[in-house]
């Protein structure tokens, strides 16, 4: 097993398209945190003096998130080509089945190549922290915590796209094959996220819970969700038990349909799993979340409770909601019914003029509503509708982190974004692939 | 069918089938250890695909035994044998020696001229010096049953003659089943030939026993081979 661990790692490491892929990758992701560099810096000029403004300066969303946003997006089209290519250029070759044997299983050169695709993915986390680190070093301030969590839901997604690009070569006979499906895998959560865009794709909003992008959100915000954590883990598990099945050589038909149910069970499990808003706010001050004491009275309210949302998908003050107090809401109360009544079909128009914007909460047979979209708002509707006193709302501003990178700060963070990861990962290439004189 | 002077590798009414259509049918031979047996057919008699059904790598009907026990799966199978199929091709991202596995040292490599290879990449080599380290790569097995499909299409006559006496130290502790394109290799190489033809055996026996059923017992064994095709049921 050891040899054909260090074959396969040689495998992944000797294979130019890794470098590139990883070369592209930073890339990227050094463009999108240049921007979002140069955005925060912007930002922070207006902030000077402004209290109010700088509070506004979070570094999580402002350099964190957009930083790991290009990297969802690299991972996402790149990161199919590499993890899939070391299983489905084995059976291109012809070597496959000779090699099953020689290792005894074929289970057992799977995970060789799983493993070793697993580290091919890890690369394309390294420009990421390089720069976060540097960030820090010019003068930049990270929450360690909350960019810690941020990373994991991204590492996760990266184990994710892995173990989905080597079920498909597992399933498939080509490299071409294997891509295409991959990609295909990869991207399908994409759809689903533009359905939340555009109201032409209302009819995907159902499949939310299938988004690997809804799942990451939490974390992005500093939180450990639970159901997140839960969902990538079943969806990553789910992938690698499916490559090793349909990798079998024996068995040809049952292996399928074995497949196929481990696919049918892994399904109903995420869209629960879809729908735990349990979670650990990790944020620095616990921001993403109610004050304690809200958070104490709303649990203390009996019951259920639920909340209609009148505001359509497209609408930008309902994805303000959605990321703001409502996200602190279902943390707060995991099993509040949220309802957006509009993604229904079968709101006519005319309901629509007369309902839109109403935000409702109904406890027992309590209506409250208000057209406010402030949190406090919100929490005072529900608490008013369960017949309890609205706490003292105190919580610690937040002091926000104003930076202005410019002049030699700025002038190296560019040169790492845009030259020395790159060329970095593009030298190691060359150093790994070259070729060898015969001994 | 092929008597079984020892106990190894038993083959019993092999069948596969492919588009619908049998392609191996009621194929049946045994080949013990510290013998070599030569498969030798026509294009598509099925050659290559009763070497993958033995060693499990499509679906077949009947048995594959070693040593009187069943082997059903593929991890059985890994137990005793190693297979070098014909049309592997050695990777370009890594070397040799570490694609195959072989020692970096190997006495093997040295007999069969392969050792100053074990350094360069795939693409590096031509066809048959890939050829040539993947033999050397399966004969270093310590498993007792060795399978090669078109070992030896790669070698020129001096390096045939030279590689005979390493197969025969290899069989020593070995069951060896190989198939041959040249009848001359095979001739030259094995304790018994099985010719196979449209998916079945239709002769089997040792290089004599062949010439003696064909009446051809000093003409060339291209013409022995082709005497006893014309003889086979179509």
């Amino acid at each position: 097993m050891r040899w054909l661990m260090s074959r396969e790692l040689a495998l992944v490491t000797g294979a130019r398209v890794t470098w590139f892929v990883a070369a592209i990758s930073a890339l990227l992701v050094g463009h999108g945190f240049v921007l979002a560099v140069d955005l925060y810096s912007a930002a922070s000029r207006t902030a000077i003096g402004q209290e109010l403004i700088r509070a506004q300066l979070d570094p999580l969303a402002g350099i964190v998130r957009p930083t790991l946003g290009a990297l969802y997006f690299a991972a996402a089209i790149l990161l199919p080509v590499i993890a899939a290519r070391g299983l489905a250029i084995e059976k291109e070759r012809g070597g496959y089945g000779a090699l099953a044997l020689r290792a005894g299983s074929t289970g057992r050169v799977v995970a060789a190549k799983h493993l070793a695709a697993l580290a091919a993915a890890a690369l394309l986390v390294a420009p990421p922290v390089v720069l976060f680190a540097a960030f820090v070093a010019v003068g930049g301030r990270l929450d360690a915590g909350e960019t810690v969590i941020a990373a994991l839901g991204h590492a996760l997604d990266l184990v994710l796209i892995t173990s989905a690009a080597v079920a498909a070569a597992a399933a498939t006979r080509t490299v071409a094959q294997a891509t295409v499906l991959a990609i295909a895998l990869s991207l399908g959560s994409w759809a689903i996220d533009a359905s939340s865009e555009f109201a032409a794709l209302a009819w995907m909003g159902s499949l939310e819970w299938a988004s690997v992008g809804k799942r990451l959100a939490p974390f992005e915000d500093g939180i450990v969700s639970l159901g997140s954590l839960g969902w990538l883990a079943i969806a990553c598990a789910s992938a690698t038990l499916i490559a090793q099945l349909v990798a079998r050589i024996e068995h040809a038909r049952r292996r399928w349909w074995l497949a196929g149910a481990i696919a049918a069970l892994t399904v109903p499990l995420l869209a629960v799993l879809g729908h735990v808003h349990r979670g650990h706010d990790g944020s620095e001050q616990h921001r993403h979340s109610f004050p304690e004491a809200i958070v104490d009275a709303l649990r203390d309210v009996p019951g259920g409770i639920a909340v209609d949302v009148w505001l359509d998908r497209d609408d930008g003050r309902r994805t303000e909601l959605e990321r703001g107090p409502l996200a602190k809401l279902l943390l707060a109360r995991p099993d509040l019914e949220l309802g957006m009544p509009l993604d229904a079909a079968t709101a006519s128009i005319a309901t629509r003029d007369a309902d839109y914007g109403r935000i409702v909460a109904h406890i027992g047979d309590r209506v409250r509503e208000t057209r406010s979209s402030s949190a406090d708002e919100i929490v005072r509707c529900i608490l008013d509708a369960a017949g309890r006193a609205m706490p003292r709302w105190d919580e610690p501003a937040y002091p926000g982190y104003p930076f202005i990178a410019e002049g030699a700060p700025r002038t190296l963070l560019l040169l790492l974004a845009y030259a020395v990861l790159p060329l970095a990962f593009v030298a190691l290439g060359l150093f790994t692939t070259r070729s060898r004189r015969r001994s | 069918m092929l008597p079984a002077p020892r106990h190894g590798l038993q083959v019993a009414t092999l069948g596969a089938r492919a588009g619908g259509r049998a392609v191996l049918t009621g194929v049946a031979f045994d080949v013990a250890i510290g013998e070599i047996v030569a498969i030798v057919g026509p294009n598509g008699a099925g050659k290559t695909t009763l070497l993958d059904g033995i060693a499990g790598l499509r679906p077949t009907t009947g048995a594959v035994r070693f040593q009187d026990r069943e082997l059903r799966t593929l991890a059985d199978r890994a137990r005793v044998m190693t297979y070098m199929p014909d049309e592997l091709v050695l990777p370009a991202e890594t070397t040799v020696a570490r694609a195959l596995g072989i020692a970096p040292r190997s006495e093997l490599a040295v007999k069969l001229e392969v050792a100053r290879l074990l350094g360069a990449r795939g693409n590096e080599l031509s066809r048959g010096e890939q050829k040539r380290c993947q033999l050397c790569a399966a004969l270093e097995t310590e498993r007792p049953v060795v399978l090669l499909d078109e070992p030896l299409g790669a070698f020129d006559p001096r390096q045939l003659r030279s590689i005979v006496p390493l197969l025969r130290e290899a069989a020593r502790a070995h069951a060896i089943l190989l198939t041959v394109h040249q009848m001359r290799s095979a001739e030259l190489i094995a304790d018994r030939i099985a010719m196979l033809a449209g998916g079945q055996l239709i002769a089997s026996g040792t290089v004599a026993e062949l010439r003696a059923r064909a009446g051809l017992d000093s003409a060339p064994f291209d013409d022995v081979f082709l005497a006893l095709l014309d003889e086979a049921p179509p």
